[in-house]
């Protein structure tokens, strides 16, 4: 009996990453994925598919997944860990099958680097046009082999799509068409900043429910990403107006409290940046609501710099909100 | 005041054949979830559901998405007919668009917060357009978009809550992760409604069979089980109730002749006006020539008859119906008569029932035939095929006209296949031509298998093909074998 199919979100600083995956048998699966915070904004993102599906596989990739672990510990390097992973493979008592693909993805200078272990290729998704990072495979884990690295620019409104050939295979169809299709498919996924689930949503709509462990990973860089510390803030680049909109709802404590924190925003950032708030009561608000698509409360917009960033929830203290807004701190703050 | 009369007050949705199967329509001022797997038709149902309350009730209704954008909404839905663009710029139709397009550059900083906002949206919205129909499609997409259940879960009960208070009718779409097991993904949603429907597009062998099934509704009894349907280009969902026949049928008390007297004392007085009639038999029985009597019977009885043949060319049918005494281009003349002679290769099978609807729309005939079935299918795929017999099956019982669909396979009539097209369980009576071995030779056999509403002749009978068409005489004595 397949299991129902299951959705993860991972907010990274840098990144944003939805998985979402589907056992074939019960609720363990050979297909696994991880997603490894670099913690400087950079995230690497793996996927992998042992051969086979149920609960042994599924131990397999556990084993595979802490190998993965451990060679993170010595290299960033996609190519390196998956050789890494190869000696811990070719290790191993008795035959195992596996694929492996491993995304570098830094937001800050707008690149991923890729390399996969026989692994179906990557794709692309950016400026409306799909396509894959790495069409030809190298060997599946466990064989010794050079493999390639390969850098992609990625734009900000870019989007990877690592999946499993579970999403794709079916009895009786072609792989090659079927990867095509999954492109054109892709292809739709950019306009709607759809993700993962969308995609497997509309696959299992075309192809069928899958007839093996599935899964998706999706990858978009948020847009804020490099505007990090102090020095190379959008908002000291693109001039000194800082203009907010803080979402409130008068029946809301929250919303009171965080109205009153964002009010002191200005006494902690630099003296150059001009905090220009405006307060909407959602209640009573007309047309607002529609074009910031607000959904919650609280919720403050920074609509001035661009990129827009918009915090959801509760904030505590001012300098939490310059830092959830990515604004510089003054000197006596920092 | 009138919230106890109120909860027995429906409205009729405007999807074929689901007023009949929720016996009378969604409750009103009410909240319906509509539950179904990725790809079982949620969206068009939510989309069909106010569609169908502007063109029908000009009521005008909102459409939330938090899933896909409107602007795809609008694209997908123009392939049913619905020019959602249109009825938005005269404000029947209004989209609160709470896709995820903000998910990328949103940060959370805990779960501390309220959904308020979304809400105040939809009933604005509402108020702008006088909307009596509210569609959210979906609460899976929604909880999706925020990082707790917790939150999203209570802005859910708020919001069924403030929608029934404003006073619409509301459909609600929540994922499922299978066709068959738990009713949602997240278990709770059941909990918002007193009414569920759900979707299905199981795998059934190497078929997709979609059905719908009403699993609780408030103020009164509804008909259980699944029922198939079908998404038909310019017409969205319709559904096949199985128990079709209560559409009229218990009032109709008025027979027609069949065209062949012999056949009609079989049937204890002839067919019921509006019912379906499948005639199944093996190449050669005579399935043709009953089609035509069919329809030149009607002709007698002051009828417009539409022949839709896939067999025989128009000449041959002229010919043949001149040999009984029939002038067919006379009667076409007079506008009595219309015979469609096509090969089914002309034309793919969508074009086939189009062009049969339209047809029927324009000729407007009080009697239809078509001959065969079996003759569409050999350009068709079995998906195809089967939706589009039940597409214009279904088309022909709400056009209220007798109908006649002949068919070669007997495999319309056995048990395994009945799920498969349906073509039996639709007809109201089925007959079937045999090939009955007689001797050293194989004679013919008619006999009728099921009349709804009637007694009815079990005999096998033998009868001959004459000039003078079909001649039906006494009962074989003993069978040694059907064909």
């Amino acid at each position: 009996m397949p299991g129902r199919w299951r959705i993860q979100t991972i907010r990274l600083q840098g990144v944003l990453v939805e998985a979402c995956w589907r056992p074939m048998e019960g609720d363990v699966a050979g297909d696994f994925h991880d997603v490894i915070d670099l913690r400087d904004g950079r995230a690497a993102i793996v996927i992998g598919d042992v051969a086979g599906y149920g609960p042994a596989a599924a131990h397999r990739a556990e084993d595979l997944l802490i190998s993965l672990r451990r060679a993170f510990r010595t290299t960033n390097r996609p190519t390196e860990v998956l050789a890494e992973v190869d000696t811990w493979v070719a290790s191993e008592p008795g035959d195992l099958f596996a694929t492996m693909a491993c995304a570098l993805v830094d937001p800050a200078e707008r690149v991923v680097h890729v390399a996969s272990a026989g692994h179906p290729p990557i794709a692309v998704v950016q400026g409306g046009a799909a396509g894959f990072l790495n069409r030809i495979a190298d060997p599946p884990l466990g064989i010794a082999a050079e493999r390639r690295q390969i850098s992609y620019p990625l734009a900000g409104d870019g989007a990877l799509f690592l999946y499993t050939d579970g999403l794709i295979e079916r009895r009786g169809t072609s792989l090659d068409e079927n990867l095509l299709r999954l492109l054109e498919i892709a292809a739709t996924m950019e306009a709607e900043s759809g993700g993962s689930e969308a995609l497997a949503r509309r696959a299992s709509g075309i192809f069928g429910q899958p007839a093996d462990d599935a899964t998706v990973v999706s990858v978009r860089v948020r847009p804020w990403a490099g505007l990090t510390g102090t020095g190379s803030s959008g908002a000291e680049r693109s001039g000194r107006e800082v203009r907010l909109r803080l979402y409130v709802d008068p029946r809301d404590l929250r919303s009171a409290s965080t109205e009153a924190v964002a009010r002191e925003l200005q006494r902690v950032v630099p003296s150059r940046l001009q905090i220009d708030m405006e307060v909407i009561n959602i209640t009573a608000a007309e047309g607002g609501l529609e074009t910031d698509g607000v959904m919650a409360v609280p919720t403050i917009v920074r609509v001035l710099p661009q990129p827009t960033i918009r915090v959801v929830g509760g904030i505590r203290s001012p300098t939490e909100l310059a830092r959830a807004l990515h604004l510089p701190l003054s000197d006596e703050e920092s | 005041m009138g919230a106890r009369a109120d909860e027995l007050e429906r409205i009729e949705v405007g999807i074929p054949g689901l007023d009949l199967i929720t016996n009378g329509g969604l409750p009103q001022h009410r909240l319906t979830l509509v539950g179904g797997t990725a790809g079982s038709g949620k969206t068009v149902f939510a989309a069909q559901f106010l569609a169908a309350g502007i063109t029908g009730a000009n009521e005008p209704g909102v459409f939330v998405t938090m899933e896909e954008r409107p602007d795809s909404i609008r694209r997908n839905m123009r392939s049913l007919g619905w020019h959602i663009t249109e009825w938005e710029d005269q404000n029947r139709w209004a989209f609160v668009d709470a896709s995820p397009r903000h998910q990328v550059d949103t940060i959370f900083t805990g779960n501390d917060y309220d959904l308020s906002p979304l809400l105040a949206r939809i009933t604005k919205t509402v108020e702008r357009i006088g909307a009596t129909r509210v569609a959210l499609d979906s609460i899976g997409a929604l909880i999706g978009q925020f990082d707790r259940v917790t939150p999203t879960r209570h802005a859910l009960f708020q919001l069924a809550d403030a929608l029934e208070r404003v006073g619409v009718t509301t459909v609600m779409t929540a994922e499922r992760p299978d066709d068959y097991g738990p009713l949602t993904t997240l278990g709770f949603e059941e909990f918002i409604a007193d009414n569920v429907i759900i979707l299905r597009n199981a795998l059934d062998g190497e078929k997709r069979r979609r059905t719908i099934e009403v699993l609780k509704m408030r103020g009164g009894a509804h008909r259980k089980g699944e029922h198939l349907f079908t998404l038909l280009a310019g017409q969205g969902i319709v559904v096949v109730p199985v128990a079709i026949e209560t559409m009229d049928y218990g009032t109709a008390t008025v027979r027609q002749s069949c065209g062949v007297p012999a056949l009609d004392t079989m049937l204890h007085g002839g067919l019921f006006e509006r019912s379906l009639w499948l005639v199944a038999g093996a190449t050669g029985t005579g399935k043709s020539l009953l089609a035509a009597q069919f329809v030149a019977g009607g002709v007698r009885a002051g009828q417009r008859c539409l022949l839709h043949s896939f067999e025989e060319s128009h000449d041959q049918l002229v010919r043949n119906a001149a040999a009984w005494g029939m002038d067919f281009p006379a009667l076409e003349e007079q506008g009595r008569l219309r015979i469609v002679a096509e090969a089914p290769e002309s034309a793919s099978l969508e074009d086939h029932l189009q062009r049969m609807k339209t047809t029927i729309d324009r000729f407007a005939p009080d009697r239809v035939a078509i001959d065969s079935l079996t003759a569409l299918q050999r350009v068709a795929t079995v998906k195809s095929f089967r939706e589009y017999v039940l597409g214009l099956t279904f088309y022909i019982k709400v056009r209220a006209l007798l109908g006649m669909v002949t068919s070669t396979h007997r495999d319309f009539i056995r048990e395994e296949s009945v799920s498969d097209l349906h073509v039996s369980t639709i007809s109201d009576v089925i007959t079937l031509l045999h090939y009955v071995p007689d001797g050293s030779r194989l004679a013919r056999g008619v006999q009728v298998l099921k009349m709804r509403g009637s007694d009815h002749d079990k005999a096998v009978r033998r009868f001959h093909i004459t000039d003078l068409g079909m001649h039906i005489e006494e009962p074989f004595e003993d069978i040694g074998g059907l064909y």
